[in-house]
């Protein structure tokens, strides 16, 4: 019993990662209408920044917390003005010429980070205490603890931006129908550009999160970012609250197939992730939260 | 006084296909202009070349200042409603969420009052606030496409064929509730139209546009009482 909640804690712990990634997904998808190949090379682009300005050794040795808003202001920043400056050209181009942009961009910012930076593992420090929470047998470290509890926080705030704000109005009416929103005097460029910014920023929140466990390096987002699209595609793509709660059944699922299943242990893990994906599409293609568009004709 | 909306030698179309040409109009402070024509005379062009969604030359003075090399928001800012033809709305919104995209400028204490004109204006819409607007009839969107262009308290709407899809009733409806927004509010309105019928009998001035040209203007009675209008849009 006390083995099951562990792996139980574990998957939520790794769950809400996964659903960190999946939400930057989600937000981009809300704000363009597109699928961004190239958020975690993004957000591991910015953690690499968070490491330059928080590590002690190769850095500027910042308080880790202040690293980690430094890292997200800086991905904020990134990602505007990688909107302005790659994609918006492409602006007028379909969904799938931008979305093979964004594979462009996937490979360049990772090979930009080994140049930049180094192709070396590196460590970063975790925001939260070290140690970890015992009841009975099981143990959920402050780290854990803390990621579930900052994701839970942001996942509100974008509930609230989207659902409550005219920020958020303008945001998901722009990637809806643009005409109709330039003819309402909405700037349409500078909504993608601040749903690039947004996206980018909650990326280099999740790699800053993440990189305690992970480590720092340039494939570091590369597993995290398929998980993210399993928990985006499982939550609904359209669905911000749903990106997070798939990303728990994603950690959840993987820990108890790895756990329980021998022929799957640890080399067929991301095999699970897969299976997920095609059985969400096929069963219910709209996600657990999403939306049907339906449109009269 | 001078005019809300002076249109000069306005050519427009797409890639090399012109369209437009030389189309000259005015709209008066507190006017309702109906522009008539059949199918691909040249109607929506016009109104998308006023609003900026296509380029176009020649010159637009909105209450004294030149549109044109403005992009389409900036125009919409400037004063500047546009209520498209046909599914101009924002489907996956509700219906009471794509008010409030046509109110995103007004003042937030003067937006509960907006909504609630907006409703009054087409109480049908009312039932209908939660819906995702992609669900409505194409009636009722034609109905909440029109009302959240009048959410932005545009100074001139340009209104494209608002009675395209509407029951013969609920045209007639729309149009006097035009007729009443602008007696009441002064909002200046540019209207194009095949239901000559119905328009002209709630615009001050009408023009005829046929290939592109404006072959014929008037006042709303001179153009009903026209035989040629008569014969070629009104069917009698």
């Amino acid at each position: 019993m006390a083995l099951f909640l562990q792996r139980l804690i574990d998957g939520i712990g790794n769950g809400m990662l996964y659903g960190a990634v999946a939400l930057a997904l989600v937000l981009i998808y809300r704000a363009t209408g597109m699928v961004n190949f190239a958020q975690g090379e993004m957000a591991m682009f910015c953690t690499f920044i968070t490491w330059k300005l928080a590590d002690h050794e190769f850095g500027l040795g910042l308080p880790i917390v202040a690293g980690i808003a430094g890292g997200v202001i800086f991905g904020f920043l990134f990602g505007a003005a990688l909107e302005r400056v790659v994609i918006r050209p492409f602006e007028s181009a379909d969904h799938l010429r931008q979305m093979i942009v964004t594979l462009g961009l996937f490979l360049a910012i990772n090979a930009l980070a080994a140049w930049i930076f180094t192709a070396d593992t590196q460590r970063l420090a975790s925001p939260f205490p070290s140690g970890a929470l015992r009841l009975g047998g099981v143990s959920v470290s402050y780290h854990q603890l803390g990621v579930i509890a900052v994701l839970l926080v942001m996942a509100l705030a974008l509930r609230e931006l989207f659902g409550r704000t005219r920020l958020g109005l303008a945001i998901r009416g722009a990637s809806m129908n643009p005409e109709s929103s330039r003819l309402l005097g909405v700037d349409v460029s500078r909504m993608l550009m601040i749903g690039w910014g947004l996206s980018a920023a909650i990326g280099a929140l999740a790699g800053a999160l993440v990189a305690p466990a992970v480590f720092v390096s340039p494939g570091m987002m590369q597993t995290l970012l398929l998980y993210g699209f399993a928990a985006a595609v499982l939550g609904g793509f359209d669905s911000a609250p749903g990106a997070l709660v798939g990303g728990v059944m994603v950690g959840v699922v993987q820990a108890m197939v790895s756990g329980y299943v021998p022929a799957v242990g640890t080399q067929l893990q991301l095999a699970t992730a897969f299976a997920l994906i095609l059985m969400v599409l096929l069963v219910r293609p709209q996600g657990l939260f999403g939306r049907v568009s339906v449109e009269r004709v | 006084m001078s005019p809300v909306l002076e249109v000069r030698g306005l050519t427009a179309g797409y890639g090399s296909l012109t369209v437009l040409r030389d189309v000259g109009l005015t709209v008066g402070e507190g006017e309702i202009v109906v522009v008539l024509g059949a199918n691909g005379a040249g109607k929506t062009t016009t109104l998308r070349a006023l609003s900026g969604l296509i380029p176009a030359q020649g010159s637009v003075v909105l209450s004294g200042t030149e549109l044109l090399g403005r992009k389409a928001d900036a125009r919409a800012r400037l004063g500047l409603g546009h209520a498209p033809e046909g599914r101009g709305t924002f489907t996956d919104l509700t219906v009471d969420e794509n008010l409030r995209m046509g109110g995103l400028r007004l003042p937030r204490n003067e937006l509960p009052a907006a909504l609630d004109q907006a409703y009054g204006l087409f109480p049908q819409l009312t039932p209908l606030r939660d819906r995702a607007a992609g669900r409505l009839s194409g009636g009722e969107q034609q109905m909440l496409t029109v009302a959240r262009a009048l959410m932005a308290r545009p100074r001139l709407l340009l209104l494209d064929e608002p009675s395209m899809g509407l029951a013969p009733q609920i045209t007639a409806n729309l149009f006097a509730e035009l007729r009443r927004v602008n007696a009441e509010s002064g909002t200046a309105m540019l209207l194009v139209e095949q239901n000559a019928a119905a328009a002209l009998t709630i615009a001050h001035h009408g023009h005829v546009l046929e290939s592109g040209h404006i072959v014929l203007s008037g006042t709303g009675s001179q153009l009903a009482g026209n035989p040629s209008v008569r014969r070629a849009y009104l069917g009698v």
